[in-house]
């Protein structure tokens, strides 16, 4: 739904009286009458008036024909546009301005919001005008508005569609309040000790969904105090709460800042979760999931920054440049193409360019790869205008609409074209305005007895002369000099006879050129006129020749004219010619790029689909009442497992695989992994984080997920970190390759939060809880605190609806919502816990709180205290025998989980690593190793066992009738420490085929080693797109103490990369320190 | 399973000892004999014996072969080992049993020394003999163990441990088997964590290979003024440990796990006349033709590693040691660094296998070949006569999961393999058995 925003035209369509100071002389007469004649008139992408005339009055377009058609009133000025083209104005739909100034004044209001990076109260229309510099800057590129955006924060503030004018008091704001900006940011903060939260990006999300809410919450309560203030407080004052008002009801637009695709993804669904009318900054990056891009149909700002190219001149390190790295910087300049050509409604902004000048190259970069100039334009005038809710008054050339008009000197963006002037709201201002001479070209200078040839270059501001030496004399007989030798003494008959040779002329090139219209002053070596010294040469334009005099040194005068020449044009000279786009080329020649999703290693074309499949003769582990079938087949259809035996038919059309010699498991289940999560694993900031969602932040991109599925694993437990009591909330997924965040949720999954207790939560200092009696207390108040809460709400929603009018309703807290779950059943506590004494400590907590513990992690000691968490009912979901890498872990077994499955509790065995979480087979042999379970058994440990601990085993976990059909399918028994997966099969699609990624590997080598010579060309060109050498980053003195922690940390980095580790997946995901310093040291103190 | 703790029975007294409490294994007063065993490992390169003997004395092996020995010594202990294998104790480089406790406890880890150049340190005179780490270890079959100084630039001297003994210097078997230098990362980072831009970095990378240079220039011209006037050279305790290594009579271990990083060790090495070993050895099959004109030996810290770069394969630490063998480059396989994984290293091996490498290479790479490189390779990790009786005898296919010795023997004392990891499953199997959960133990027949 489009809604026409607040446009403050009045303020400019009639003299700004108020604000002028009082005339200091005689009131001038402001006659803004204005007739452009004699240009091509482009009224809209698409359509031209060649010879065609603007008449503008009073800042808006009045009249538009053919020239001579449209007249102006008495009193126009008119405009000779000859050879220049008139597009309308551009609108620059993503100017981020620096507003963190503002943003830290209103952090320090009086009613600010508790967190510094929540200013939606800001806007942009209170702060100082866009810089004067910024304006002209956007001007000489053709911009005449622009929708400012503020760039500080999370809620960021609204912006506001204002006039690229010259003059400061006209470059006002015509849409005040155009959009709230929201960006989910959380790395690099230095804000204050009480605002670090949020450090993760699920942090972000989660503030931004608790601020939306107590908007809700404060409307709400205005609406009852404002009906009945009888007997209620008063709500309490909150500008930021109270300025979200019109987001909430869907009346003003949010403008998401987004970083890449995937957090566009992101906006979207947070958008439509609140029923926000979303516009998104895009990154660019947008092309990499166009399906899903599109799908989202959210109007995007695409910015025409494209990525530097990787530099791979050392072939020596090539390796560090993914293919994804790679083809993402190959096809970035097709973005915006590609994302028309798929129906997105794209505009054009600023945002992301490093330097705005570098505009016209990026769009030209751009229309290399086959964008028109009518779409580009289109992206820069009318769909801008349109998503800013301005259709009818700018974007276009028509009667009606303001005088923001763009003159050039050819097409847009060309290489050879310059922006000639702007005209904002009706007040030109000239960019590229070169003084002409009004003489240029071939001339010959005559003065007495003087003959000169030369040209006037206007551009060049150069004035060139040639002396035309003596014709030459007859070859034959050489001019004898004067005293009678002939040339250099030489005696003439001895000098073999030159082939007659032009002499060269004599050339003499003026200085300090100093042009004018009309007027042209120069130096001159006397030579030139026979004269000794320096003339200086004075000269103005009569009729078709220059008339001038040049003084000598001697203080003589030497009177001369200029004429024109004629010099015969060579043939092959040619007018220098607009440049066109080129023809639609026949050949793509990045047609070898794999497009796959995701874009780069193991991508896939396609999404794989579901398979009719029977599987022959294998030795099948159901993990179901079958136990091991042996010599067995398995028939998948839909999905799902149609049966299970031997001697199955092969029903038409079924995929039949011989599996003779090998086996078959339900795929496996990591129940504690950290794959694949965008933004922070932790946010530690808090000792209470309920209203964080993993889910919000998968990452189907992940390498890390083809690795696992190569393993065999199918279903993971995304958790948060460990570094607080109350950490976030988990997520499910299937490990969909290929697919996005939506494929890879686990539909119907019970929701889960990880807890955790023991050394990692009581280690950081300056905050409650410092030790495990204190995680007790903390936990035991959350809890109180939810059951009060959610019998407040319940309360609220009993009242009939008369009383709910006079009755200020219970603030919605996502926290309490999430612990309130937890109280009756609804979530599942995932928790991290070591000791027994805490492990106990919980059970007894759960217990007198009346819910059940979900799954007990990591759980080390729970060996000694198997009685109890049985009794309890919790799950055990350990490592198979990770120990003595902390003091609370030294007493770790590896047959703690067989012992534990030995008194009767649900046992799984975990990954908590993207490396083990590739081989959790395995780690189930090892319970047979060290625990004598049973070899079936321990299969369970990663297959039905994990399943049943998250409330997924009617699907998944073991291979029964009915159930999904995710199967690995391996070449040797599933324990053997030598087994691999051949496939790896989700509900019925075959995720993984090792055949298959070999043949993917080669393709991707193959692309790899093209977009490397490409690379490496376009890193030798000088080329537009080659950044200049980066400057050593951060060589700044920093404070000593924060250089010491920074040094600290690269050499502890350095340290795991010269361990091996990929420096690329060291990172904000790794540690959860958000990359800031601060995060580092908690991360440093934190440990494992 | 059932056979293996039937077995264990037989031959271990009691594995409910503390490990502080845990004496060290009696000195060998009586000739052994392993009879009916299937023998792996026993002869260089050669297929496993199906059927065989080993006799060993005083700690040495005396015999072994095919069918039963012609005789036996007087007074022999024999043990059979129908349907068992007999292989050497594994070993371990880059190992830190001993070196640290608990690696978040810091008072725990003597890892680490102060400073960047500290070739005077040697692993051995800091070991713990009394490790809770080294049991566990030990029933792993992991029964030698080459540890690393970690940290600095010149980390310190590598030791050879056997992994028994009252005192550190028993298990010392090497004490200078090596000098540890921590080799600058040549391949520039550009992830946004690097605070460093890559010209910097470049010559980081730079400053520092020319610092290593000129510290072993120093070394050398040390050791040459020291040979030349042994007496009238003034003393330096770091150069003075560093004779041997700038002499390239004991080996540099480089700790390297990029292409660029291999290569630039190696050919500094080579051109200083070092014995280089590259530890770690990430991306060496990228400098396959380099390290086999050298003949520079590889121990891979670990197959269980993430790919170094999203831009290789899935799989490339898994297929490392195949293409290493293939490459005819000598390699052995080692766990990587964390101390309480250091049984893990036959499933690091195990990986290896699934991945390509033949199984006698890979139980060859955590016996015979990592004791050949770190010098000890006449002593121990082949099943030899005249070589230390440093052997176990396992249960089921070598290298699986659930193949464990039953029975270990490090110089032929017989050691415990229980540990304080067995003695917590005890006793809280028997907490269970009181409280009825678990059923109770069937008494052996005495």
């Amino acid at each position: 739904m489009r809604r026409t925003p607040v446009i403050a035209l009045a303020a400019f369509a009639c003299v700004a009286v108020a604000q002028d100071p009082p005339p200091v002389a005689m009131r001038p007469a402001d006659l803004r009458r204005d007739l452009i004649e004699h240009a091509t008139v482009v009224v809209r992408p698409g359509e031209r008036i060649e010879d065609g005339a603007i008449l503008l009055e009073n800042g808006w377009i009045t009249k538009v024909g053919k020239a001579g058609e449209v007249k102006g009133p008495a009193g126009t000025t008119v405009h000779d546009a000859r050879g220049k083209t008139i597009y309308p104005g551009l609108i620059d739909s993503g100017l981020v301005i620096e507003s963190a100034a503002a943003a830290r004044a209103h952090a320090d209001d009086a009613s600010a919001h508790w967190n510094r990076k929540v200013v939606p109260q800001l806007r942009v229309v209170d702060m100082p005008p866009v810089p004067a510099a910024t304006r002209k800057e956007l001007r000489d590129l053709g911009f005449t508005l622009a929708a400012a955006h503020p760039n500080t924060g999370i809620f960021r503030g609204q912006s506001a569609v204002v006039l690229l004018a010259e003059d400061d008091r006209k470059a006002e704001a015509i849409v005040p309040e155009a959009a709230q900006v929201i960006a989910f940011a959380h790395v690099g903060d230095d804000g204050a000790e009480d605002s670090r939260y949020p450090a993760a990006l699920m942090g972000a999300m989660a503030l931004v969904r608790q601020t939306l809410h107590d908007a809700s919450w404060m409307a709400a309560c205005q609406r009852v105090w404002s009906a009945n203030p009888q007997g209620n407080d008063p709500p309490e004052a909150s500008a930021p709460l109270t300025s979200l008002a019109r987001v909430i009801a869907g009346s003003q637009p949010v403008v998401f800042d987004s970083g890449d695709e995937e957090e566009l993804l992101r906006t979207v669904r947070v958008a439509r979760e609140f029923g926000l009318d979303a516009r998104v900054l895009g990154s660019g990056l947008e092309f990499r999931r166009l399906a899903d891009v599109t799908a989202a149909k959210v109007p995007v700002v695409v910015p025409l920054e494209f990525p530097k190219t990787p530099d791979v001149s050392d072939p020596r390190k090539d390796d560090s440049v993914s293919l994804r790295e790679l083809a993402t910087w190959a096809l970035a300049p097709r973005n915006l193409k590609e994302l028309l050509d798929a129906g997105v409604d794209c505009s054009v902004g600023t945002h992301r360019l490093k330097n705005r000048a570098d505009l016209p190259a990026r769009a030209r970069r751009a229309m290399s790869e086959g964008l028109s100039e009518d779409r580009l334009l289109a992206c820069l005038t009318v769909n801008p205008a349109k998503q800013l809710g301005l259709a009818k008054v700018t974007g276009t050339i028509e009667p009606g609409r303001m005088a923001n008009l763009l003159v050039t000197d050819g097409p847009l963006f060309g290489e050879k074209t310059h922006v000639m002037a702007t005209w904002v709201a009706g007040t030109p201002s000239f960019g590229h305005e070169p003084v002409k001479f009004s003489f240029s070209g071939p001339f010959t200078l005559k003065a007495d007895g003087v003959e000169l040839t030369g040209t006037i270059d206007t551009d060049a501001k150069s004035i060139a002369f040639e002396k035309q030496p003596p014709a030459p004399p007859a070859p034959a007989a050489p001019a004898p000099t004067p005293d009678g030798k002939t040339e250099q003494g030489a005696p003439a008959a001895t000098k073999p006879a030159d082939a007659p040779k032009a002499p060269e002329p004599e050339k003499f090139a003026a200085e300090r050129v100093d042009f004018d219209t009309d007027r042209v002053g120069f130096t001159l070596k006397g030579e030139a006129f026979g004269v000794k010294g320096l003339l200086r040469c004075t000269a103005v334009v009569v009729g078709d020749r220059v008339q001038g005099t040049a003084e000598t040194g001697d203080g003589k005068e030497i009177a001369f004219t200029l004429e024109k020449r004629d010099v015969p044009k060579p043939a092959d000279a040619k007018p220098a010619e607009p440049a066109k786009p080129e023809p639609a080329k026949t050949v793509d020649p990045l047609a070898f790029i794999p497009r796959t999703v995701p874009l780069g290693e193991y991508g896939l074309d396609a999404p794989v689909k579901a398979q009719s499949v029977l599987v022959r003769n294998a030795t099948i582990w159901t993990c179901g009442s079958d136990g091991i079938v042996t010599g067995g087949d398995m028939l998948v259809e839909g999905g799902k497992v149609k049966a299970v035996g031997r001697g199955l038919k092969a029903p038409e059309g079924v995929l039949v695989i011989d599996a003779t010699g090998k086996h078959v498991t339900p795929g496996l289940i990591d129940c504690h992994s950290h794959t694949g999560i965008n933004g922070g694993v932790n946010e530690w900031t808090k000792n209470n984080t309920a209203e964080c969602r993993i889910d919000d932040c998968i990452d189907p991109n992940a390498q890390g997920w083809y690795r696992e599925l190569a393993g065999g694993l199918t279903v993971a437990n995304q958790l948060h970190g460990s570094a607080n009591p109350i950490g976030g909330q988990n997520s499910v997924v299937r490990l969909k390759w290929g697919g996005n965040a939506d494929d890879f949720r686990f539909p119907g999954a019970i929701g889960g939060i990880k807890f955790a207790l023991g050394e990692n939560v009581v280690r950081p200092r300056g905050r409650y809880p410092n030790t495990r009696m204190g995680v007790e207390a903390l936990l035991r108040d959350n809890f109180r605190a939810a059951r009060e809460y959610a019998a407040e709400r319940a309360a609220y929603e009993a009242l009939p609806a008369d009383a709910k009018t006079r009755t200020m309703p219970p603030r919605r807290d996502l926290q309490l919502d999430t612990l309130a779950e937890i109280l009756v059943g609804k979530r599942l506590i995932h928790c991290h816990s070591y000791r027994q004494d805490e492990i106990l400590m919980l059970l007894r907590l759960a217990d007198e709180f009346g819910f059940r513990i979900g799954t007990l992690q990591h759980v080390l000691e729970g060996y000694k205290v198997a009685d109890e968490i049985s009794r309890h009912g919790a799950g055990a979901s350990t490592f198979s025998d990770w120990w003595a890498y902390k003091m609370e872990v030294m007493d770790a077994i590896p047959s703690n989980g067989s012992l534990m499955r030995d008194v009767g509790v649900l046992v799984s065995f975990n990954s908590d690593s993207d490396e083990m979480a590739r081989r959790m087979n395995m780690e189930a042999a090892k319970a047979v190793r060290y625990g004598d379970c049973p070899p079936e058994e321990a299969l369970k440990f990663v297959t039905l066992n994990p399943a049943k601990q998250l409330r997924i085993d009617h699907r998944v976990g073991s291979l029964e009738l009915g159930k999904d059909a995710d199967f690995v399918i391996w070449n040797r028994e599933p324990l053997s420490s030598f087994a691999m997966a051949d496939s790896t099969w989700i509900e019925g699609a075959c995720l993984f085929d090792r055949a298959k990624a070999d043949a993917m590997r080669a393709r991707d080598r193959a692309a790899r080693a093209k977009l490397l010579e490409l690379a490496v060309a376009e890193g030798e060109k000088a080329g537009a797109l080659k950044a200049p050498p980066e400057p050593a980053k951060e060589s700044k003195p920093a404070p000593g103490m924060l250089a010491r922690m920074l040094e600290t940390r690269r050499n502890a980095l350095l340290d795991e990369v010269r361990r091996g580790r990929d420096p690329d997946s060291i990172g904000p995901g790794d540690c959860g320190c958000g990359g800031s310093a601060e995060g580092w040291r908690l991360m440093l103190e934190e440990g494992r | 399973m059932k056979t293996c703790a039937i077995m264990l029975s037989l031959f271990v007294a009691s594995i409910a000892l503390a490990q502080s409490e845990m004496p060290a294994a009696a000195p060998q007063d009586t000739p052994i004999a392993i009879v009916n065993a299937r023998i792996d490992q026993a002869v260089s390169g050669t297929v496993p014996i199906a059927r065989g003997h080993v006799v060993f004395d005083k700690g040495l092996v005396v015999s072994v072969g095919e069918g039963d020995p012609a005789s036996l010594p007087a007074n022999c202990q024999k043990i059979d080992g129908a349907g068992l294998t007999v292989l050497p104790g594994f070993v371990n480089t880059g190992s830190m049993l001993g070196l640290v406790e608990t690696l978040q406890v810091q008072a725990t880890d003597d890892r680490v020394e102060f400073g960047a150049w500290r070739p005077e340190v040697r692993a051995c005179v800091a070991v713990n003999p009394d490790s809770n780490l080294i049991p566990v270890a030990r029933a792993g079959g992991v029964l030698t163990s080459c540890l690393f100084p970690q940290g600095g630039v010149v980390s310190g001297h590598a030791s050879v441990m056997r992994l028994d003994g009252w005192t550190s210097e028993d298990q010392t078997i090497l004490p200078r088997a090596g000098l540890v230098v921590q080799w600058p990362v040549s391949e520039p980072i550009t992830a946004p964590w690097m605070d460093k831009s890559v010209e910097d970095q470049k010559r980081d990378a730079q400053k520092n290979m020319k610092e290593i240079d000129r510290f072993f220039d120093q070394a050398k011209a040390w050791a040459d003024a020291h040979e030349a006037d042994p007496t009238g050279t003034p003393g330096d305790l770091r150069f003075q440990n560093m004779v041997e290594v700038v002499r390239g009579r004991e080996p540099v271990i480089l700790t390297a796990n990029s292409p660029g990083s291999i290569e630039s060790a190696v050919l500094w090495a080579v051109r200083r006349g070092l014995k280089p070993v590259i530890w770690g050895g990430m991306g060496a099959d990228q400098c396959v033709p380099l390290l086999k004109k050298h003949g520079v030996p590889v121990l891979v810290a670990g197959t269980h590693r993430l790919p170094r770069r999203s831009a290789g394969s899935i799989d490339d630490v898994y297929r490392l040691p195949a293409r290493l063998y293939t490459e005819g480059i000598p390699f052995a396989i080692a766990t990587g660094s964390d101390p309480s994984n250091e049984r893990h290293l036959p499933d690091h091996a195990a990986t290896a296998v699934a991945y390509g490498l033949p199984p006698d290479v890979a139980l060859r790479a955590i016996t015979r070949d990592p004791a050949t490189i770190m010098g000890v390779g006449g002593k121990l990790g082949s099943i030899e006569t005249g070589k230390a009786a440093t052997l176990q005898l396992v249960s089921g296919t070598p290298l699986e999961m659930t193949c464990e010795p039953l029975v270990a023997f490090i110089d032929g004392r017989r050691v415990d393999l229980g540990n304080h990891q067995t003695r917590l499953d005890a006793k809280y199997r028997e907490k269970y058995r009181r409280m009825g959960k678990l059923p109770p133990v069937a008494k052996p027949a005495p």
